[in-house]
């Protein structure tokens, strides 16, 4: 789930993530890790990431975005998320949210046999001018994350809610439609078409001409980081999964929808190919500027990708906490080595830690 | 559909390796292995040396005149005999093969559109599937041969009776085959060409009925060799010409040379049939790497 094993040895053990003990892959004898933290570097290190964010946000980001990112705040932000009430991500905006889920729950079947998938699930995501938002949704398996993106897609038998609202830049969701593109884990290349008609299917799904829907699709391969001699007119089954999720990406983003919705795009990736594939994401959300809902286990994946992350508790899944996370500022690889890196994902374990005993204590 | 396709339960073909370090131990020989198949040559020989053990066995319990062969020549003749009788069918096997093919071509092609177009709309749409399914039931039901004394009643005993009689032995079948073919889709394709705008028709065109397509048409090529067994039975009454009705002439005749001179025809066009659909179904869905 982690990546943390193919970090090189430069990091101070007492970073390490909850002392996994799987020690660095360069073949030193693994040392025990200290259990205690040291609260003094710590707090170095918070300090060091947010002088390096300050400068981020000056060149970076529109003044939405830093205000919300400013020295004076901590370098996480905690926002109650299970009171049922809504959560204030930044200050007002003259645009209607993208999101909004207002006391979401879905519930299957009735009587003793009804199983609730996720219950007052309240959130809001802001229309930042010019700047979509990212979202990692956290959280353990089965706890209703699909739902809550499958929901914002309209898709059967997730959608629709049982009751609550859900709002997509002011509207209510009426049913799956391509200005929310959707990414599974699972491959969905259509078998049957080369890689640039899958990229195009959409295009084709529209109307648009041939000899102009296969021009922008050969620009979208290449955009996604396949080769448009090789790969072009290879079909799905001579393709490796990151390939394959590649042109899925593609598929989605030639169409420049608002929101992506992102079910574990990269979870049966290898670590390699993951690291690469967020690299290539970041990029292309920040050319694009969608809202994208991204789902995954790995904390280290959420922090490096999120803007935000909402964090998830066990079914049915409620929202135990919005967590707000510096956004991505280099490859995944470099970002991952950094230990102050490391000290947010650790932070954002224990936060996990403590809301999943508390929850169990309630139970 | 969503793994890569191909044999991958077997161990892979083995290539000729390279030298292993001195000291490693040599992998086991394909016959300890399991599921592993022997090279080529060995493959070919061990077919080729079965019929010939075929044939030397039945040259053996053939050899000698009527009283000395172990088998009479009444119930099996020698191989010698069989094999001058190819000669004597002349020109009448190639207007025989020509008349049950027609038949059997025909009843198929009827089945195909209407069974196909039906199942379409009865995988897409479960109302339509609901109405349809109790006749489909009670047509799967039925024994074929059950079938021929009711074909005879509506059709008399022209061409119309056997294709309609293939026609009606075979269409719950390829109906059947072409709701699972378009069923077992995975939804998320579905999913995913909503998410990009698809509406329903074009989901029908582009997604469903192409994805289900090779295996609508191997559905459609093993009742075709369904349908030869049927045709046989069907010309075995009132007909004048085609395989069966030679077939039942030898037998009438005490012609049992011929009668397995044919046999190894019909089982060399059956054969022949096949494998023509499966090359061109390779040819033409070479997206599906396991056909």
């Amino acid at each position: 789930m982690t990546d943390t094993k193919s970090d090189p040895p430069a990091h101070p053990p007492g970073h390490l993530p909850g002392g996994t003990g799987t020690g660095p892959a360069g073949g030193e004898p693994i040392k025990p890790t200290t259990p205690a933290r040291d609260p003094a570097a710590e707090a170095a290190a918070l300090a060091a990431f947010e002088a390096q964010e300050e400068r981020l946000a000056e060149v970076d980001l529109p003044p939405a975005a830093s205000a919300a990112t400013a020295a004076t705040e901590p370098r996480i932000e905690l926002a109650p998320g299970a009171s049922g009430k809504m959560v204030p991500l930044g200050p007002a905006l003259p645009n209607p949210p993208v999101v909004v889920f207002d006391k979401v729950t879905k519930t299957y079947g009735h009587g003793p046999g009804a199983f609730t998938a996720i219950r007052d699930v309240s959130f809001r995501i802001e229309d930042y001018p010019g700047r979509g938002e990212f979202v990692s949704i956290l959280g353990p398996s089965g706890c209703g994350k699909s739902t809550v993106i499958r929901l914002i897609a309209g898709l059967l038998p997730q959608f629709p809610q049982t009751s609550g609202t859900v709002r997509v830049v002011d509207k209510p969701v009426l049913g799956p439609g391509p200005d929310r593109g959707m990414v599974f884990q699972d491959y969905t290349s259509f078998d049957n078409r080369s890689v640039v008609d899958n990229v195009a299917f959409g295009l084709e799904c529209r109307g648009m001409a041939k000899a102009e829907r296969l021009d922008r699709a050969r620009h979208w391969i290449q955009k996604v980081g396949l080769s448009v001699k090789r790969d072009a007119d290879k079909y799905p089954h001579e393709l490796s999964g990151g390939m394959r999720q590649r042109v899925a990406i593609a598929r989605t983003l030639i169409l420049e929808p608002r929101i992506i919705l992102m079910d574990e795009p990269f979870g049966a990736l290898d670590p390699p190919t993951r690291t690469r594939m967020q690299d290539n994401l970041v990029e292309l959300w920040r050319e694009q500027s969608p809202t994208i809902f991204f789902i995954t286990h790995s904390i280290e994946e959420a922090v490096y990708l999120g803007d935000h992350i909402l964090l998830f508790s066990n079914s049915p899944g409620t929202v135990l906490q919005t967590i707000r996370v510096p956004p991505p500022d280099r490859p995944s690889i470099e970002m991952q080595r950094d230990p102050k890196f490391q000290a947010v994902v650790t932070e954002i374990r224990d936060v996990i830690d403590r809301l999943e005993s508390s929850n169990r204590a309630g139970d | 559909m969503t793994a890569p396709r191909g044999p991958q339960g077997k161990p892979p073909a083995p290539r000729r390796a390279a030298p292993a370090a001195p000291g490693t131990p040599a992998p086991p020989p394909w016959w300890r292995t399991l599921r592993a198949d022997p090279p080529v040559a060995i493959r070919v020989a061990i077919g080729a040396g079965l019929i010939a053990l075929v044939f030397f066995v039945w040259w053996l319990v053939t050899r000698g005149d009527a009283i000395t062969a172990f088998v009479s020549p009444s119930k099996l003749p020698s191989p010698g005999a069989v094999i001058r009788s190819f000669g004597s069918l002349g020109g009448n096997l190639s207007d025989g093969i020509i008349s049950t093919l027609e038949r059997v071509v025909g009843g198929v092609l009827l089945a195909a559109v209407i069974g196909v177009v039906l199942g379409v709309f009865a995988g897409t749409n479960r109302a339509i599937g609901s109405a349809v399914a109790p006749v489909v039931i009670f047509l799967r039901s039925i024994p074929m041969g059950a079938l021929l004394p009711l074909m005879l009643m509506l059709f008399a005993t022209g061409e119309k009776q056997k294709v309609m009689f293939i026609f009606f032995a075979i269409v719950p079948f390829v109906f059947s085959d072409t709701v699972k073919a378009i069923s077992i889709v995975p939804q998320r394709y579905v999913e995913t060409a909503q998410t990009l705008g698809a509406s329903n028709r074009q989901i029908l065109r582009k997604v469903l009925v192409p994805l289900a397509l090779p295996d609508i048409v191997t559905s459609l090529r093993f009742q075709f060799g369904l349908a030869l067994g049927y045709v046989m039975l069907a010309e075995a009454i009132a007909t004048s010409s085609g395989l069966g009705v030679m077939l039942n002439n030898n037998e009438r005749m005490g012609n049992i040379e011929q009668n397995y001179a044919l046999l190894f025809i019909i089982a060399l066009l059956a054969f022949a049939i096949d494998f023509l659909i499966r090359f061109f179904q390779r040819g033409v869905f070479q997206w599906r790497g396991d056909l």
